[in-house]
């Protein structure tokens, strides 16, 4: 059985929340969706710390060296002296590379998020489920209806 | 603290004055360089404090007043110049000056610039005491004379030096130099009071060194905007004297730790959250922020002016004294 | 008014928006969608005759179009300073503005991607400005500033899309549950099955730090680039190195005054006078001011250093824009960017709404032709007297670029009615 907790008043939605935890309900047990991001509510439920840094990271650092990768590997690829610029031009490719590491950085960070949250939300969309501009707790009693 | 702070910054002057008549000349461009830096200090955490003032920045609140209180010592900085006037021979323009660069105007104007900067910030925090009106208008005369003051102190004190190579940046870049600093000296001071009221001072902590990570970045734009340019350009005029700074040792190898301590170290300490609130990494960063600082205006200067390491250390802690007596005290002090 | 009331007449309030448009709408759509299809028509004609069609030609092979792909660049700029960069300075007026503000970055850079097309004349060949490997076994020359634009203004469009999306989605799940019929399900698809889950909100707000801490050097970068495009060149007026901090001042100079011509009609058209407030017009006036300053040092510190070098290119270059050929533009420039705006020094007109859409106007004028004045006037008078020749716009010119303008009303326009103008989500969550 769910049992539905709904608030107007975020105080009054944290306040539920703790007494819910307090009294011994599993974190697991409990689905809770805001309107806007409360901070509160990760510190409550002991959420664990998101994953998607390492995404960043990951795509940043991808950025980084695919920048200076391609650039002086092209370079050495085809060695034409232009402007009187040595062949592999540091200064020049950092550029590239810094624009290659922003954009890989926060393109495969959306892609991180998309699969952290498992969006698209196939079966939520066909079945076209809303969510409101209450606070809603949802507890798992684990009783048969 | 106001009285006592302005005891200190004549007890340097004076003492300045002594060093400077004992080296007869031969200390060169050693008392720019510490008052590039002290200078960058004092100004730069009053022109933060002034910023955050007209921004309606919240987070610097708790320091505030302990920052804003460091304006006497501004008044030391034009008797200062006054002093190194005796050294202008180093410059290169003295046997032929122009109009722009001529001994006298030159002293009159900075030293009335740097006096300015000085009263402005009295008359901003003076009537922000007073809770006047006035103050936001002071406030803005502050930050406008801070801005002129520390453009004039790049194009004519150090850029000069290599007339008529133009940079600028330069200007812009040397204020922007001073608000980093004032941040590295705002995250030591936020750090110290951190030990006695964590509650307090722990959030301006953090923001401090966020901001200082976000100014290495900054720094790093701007040098390399224009170091960019004049490689690329690789015109005569002014590629000479970036290769002396940097192909040339030991000004190649003191380019490299100036790179390394204001943006390479600080970024790369700092990256991590939980380091934004340690003392450690918080201290490393703003050491070395403030380390490379100092070196980078040896880099700029060395090549074209002689500089007496003695007289430097002297001149630097003398000027450093004052300040650092008044960034060490309590925070109940009352400003009198 | 309780929470749960002040949120049910903000959603209503700013879906109405989105509902039927007026005739004022239709009008001003209409209008610039002709101007839209006089820019694609002009471009065509241009395809068809070739570039000589167009003004340039030597000494002055960059001339508006050029000018149009700085402009538009710069304008999208304030939009990801809004959105990124007060996000990070913890700047609560900022929610009132930021879903406007990356619209509007979003279609200018659309619109600025389109000029390096347009200059290149046989615009079928723009492929051969990115990597590929080929027969020819050519690269792309990394070394170009040219090239720097490609991939910086690319990344640009990308965040800045992925941005904006970002920022759309729990809004796009409020409109889904109160719109009906086809604009429903788009917005059912669109918002990927958003539910605001505890867990979808964690990840959620990580994403919008790391987008919003990416796009801040992203934003200092981007100018930068461009305007390397000029400073990595060797003549008077171009070779200088404030260009970097100066264009990006003065991208973001050109796009505050774009949000505030955008957005005081409207908020009045709309009705959202309770959600952006003067308060808020306020603060981005005081940002217009800043920058202005910034872009008034600039100037001072160009034309007081040429003379302190004693180059007599630089300092007959800097003569000339002064009293040149084109010096009246460079006047007018100067009384738009640095003399008018001081006047909001006064708190009075800050706070006056029709004074900055007026101000907002002088300054896009002042922008578009510092931007001219700078790439014409260098290229006009160069080292060599032999080489010097003047520029005029010709009709295809003008009409690309009021094609452009076009391009970017309708494309806003369209947007304020098929998506959410303010950002629901975050009003309500400083309205707690």
């Amino acid at each position: 059985m769910i049992r539905e907790y709904k608030f107007d008043d975020k105080a009054a939605f944290l306040h539920q929340l703790e007494e819910l935890v307090r009294s011994g309900v599993h974190p697991r047990r409990l689905t809770v969706t805001t309107p806007f991001h409360v901070h509160e509510v990760e510190h409550i439920l002991h959420l664990r710390p998101s994953w998607l840094k390492l995404f960043t990271l990951f795509g940043a650092a991808a950025g980084l060296t695919a920048g200076f990768a391609f650039t002086i590997g092209t370079a050495l690829d085809w060695p034409l002296r232009t402007g009187g610029k040595p062949i592999v031009a540091l200064p020049t490719y950092i550029i590239v590379a810094f624009e290659l590491t922003i954009l890989f950085g926060g393109v495969i960070s959306f892609l991180g998020f998309l699969f952290l949250s498992r969006f698209p939300d196939i079966p939520a969309i066909v079945a076209g489920t809303e969510c409101g501009p209450e606070f809603i707790i949802r507890e798992d009693t684990g009783e048969a209806v | 603290m106001s009285k006592r702070v302005t005891t200190l910054a004549a007890a340097a002057v004076i003492l300045t004055l002594a060093v400077e008549w004992a080296f007869r000349g031969a200390s060169g461009m050693a008392l720019v360089v510490a008052v590039l830096f002290w200078a960058a200090i004092c100004q730069g955490m009053v022109a933060l404090a002034a910023a955050a003032d007209l921004s309606g920045a919240r987070w610097f609140l708790p320091l505030r007043e302990h920052l804003m209180g460091i304006y006497p010592l501004l008044f030391a900085f034009p008797a200062l110049f006054l002093v190194f006037s005796a050294n202008l021979f180093v410059y290169p323009w003295m046997e032929h000056p122009t109009r722009w660069l001529a001994p006298n105007f030159f002293v009159i104007r900075n030293a009335a610039l740097l006096l300015l900067t000085a009263v402005a910030a009295h008359l901003w925090i003076r009537a922000d005491r007073r809770g006047a009106r006035s103050a936001k208008v002071f406030c803005t005369l502050y930050l406008f004379s801070f801005v002129v003051t520390q453009s004039l102190m790049a194009f004519d004190w150090v850029m000069s030096l290599e007339a008529p190579w133009i940079n600028t940046l330069f200007g812009a870049y040397f204020f922007i130099e001073a608000l980093y600093l004032g941040i590295a000296a705002t995250a030591l001071v936020a750090l110290l009071r951190a030990r006695r009221d964590p509650a307090r001072y722990r959030p301006v902590l953090v923001d401090a060194a966020k901001l200082i990570f976000g100014f290495a970045l900054l720094w790093a734009g701007q040098i390399f905007a224009q170091y960019l340019t004049i490689w690329y350009g690789n015109i005569p005029e002014e590629v000479g004297y970036v290769y002396k700074r940097v192909a040339v040792q030991p000004y190649g190898a003191m380019a490299v730790f100036v790179l390394l301590a204001m943006f390479v170290l600080p970024f790369g300490i700092l990256v991590a959250r939980a380091a934004k609130t340690h003392p450690v990494p918080i201290v490393a960063a703003a050491g070395l922020v403030m380390a490379g600082y100092v070196v980078e205006k040896l880099v700029f200067i060395l090549p074209a002016a002689p500089v007496h390491p003695v007289a430097l250390a002297l001149e630097f802690v003398i000027l450093g004294a004052p300040v650092a007596c008044y960034l060490c005290a309590r925070p109940d002090a009352p400003p009198s | 008014m309780s929470l749960g009331t002040y949120f049910d007449q903000l959603e209503h309030d700013v879906l109405a928006a989105m509902r039927k448009p007026s005739k004022l709408y239709w009008i001003a759509l209409v209008v610039s969608a002709a101007a839209f299809a006089l820019g694609l028509g002009c471009w065509g004609w241009q395809i068809y005759e070739g570039l000589g069609v167009a003004g340039i030609r030597s000494p002055v092979g960059w001339g508006v179009y050029i000018t149009d792909f700085v402009f538009w660049v710069g304008i999208a700029h304030s939009g990801t300073l809004i959105s990124a960069v007060l996000f990070l300075f913890r700047a609560k007026f900022r929610c009132s503005f930021n879903r406007s503000a990356e619209a509007m970055t979003v279609i200018a850079v659309m619109t600025a991607g389109l000029f390096p097309l347009i200059h290149l004349g046989r615009c079928w060949f723009f492929y051969w400005l990115m990597p590929y490997p080929n027969q020819r076994h050519l690269w792309v020359n990394f070394r170009s500033p040219l090239i720097w634009d490609v991939f910086a203004v690319s990344t640009y469009f990308t965040i800045s899309a992925v941005f904006f999306f970002v920022g759309l989605i729990p809004d796009l799940a409020i409109a889904r549950r109160r719109f009906t019929g086809w604009r429903h399900w788009v917005f059912r698809i669109l918002s990927l099955g958003w539910q605001g889950t505890a867990e979808q909100w964690k990840h959620y707000a990580w994403l919008y730090m790391f987008l919003a801490a990416f796009a801040t050097p992203l934003v200092i970068s981007v100018h930068s680039v461009v305007s390397w495009d000029f400073a990595m060149s060797v003549i008077p007026g171009w070779h200088t190195t404030i260009f970097a901090p100066y264009f990006v001042a003065g991208a973001i100079f050109s796009g505050t005054a774009m949000v505030i011509t955008l957005v005081v009609p409207m908020r009045r058209i709309l009705g959202l006078d309770n959600y952006i407030t003067v308060d808020h017009f306020e603060a981005i006036a005081k940002i217009l001011l800043f920058t202005s300053l910034i872009v008034s040092y600039s100037y001072i510190v160009e034309f007081v250093l040429a003379w302190y070098s004693g180059n007599p290119f630089e300092i007959a270059h800097f003569s000339f824009r002064a009293v040149g050929d084109y010096r009246y533009l460079y006047w007018l420039m100067l009384f738009c960017n640095g003399l008018l705006p001081l006047t909001l020094f006064v708190k009075r007109l800050r706070r006056n709404l029709k004074y900055l859409f007026v101000l907002s106007l002088f300054v896009n004028v002042g922008m578009w032709l510092e931007r001219f004045v700078i790439i014409v006037s260098s290229l006009a008078r160069d080292f060599d007297p032999y080489n010097w020749g003047n520029y005029a716009p010709r009709f295809v010119e003008i009409g690309v670029t009021i094609g452009s303008f076009g391009m970017f009303f309708m494309l806003f326009l369209i947007f304020t009615k098929m998506l959410p103008v303010l950002a629901i989500a975050e009003v309500k969550e400083h309205a707690s």
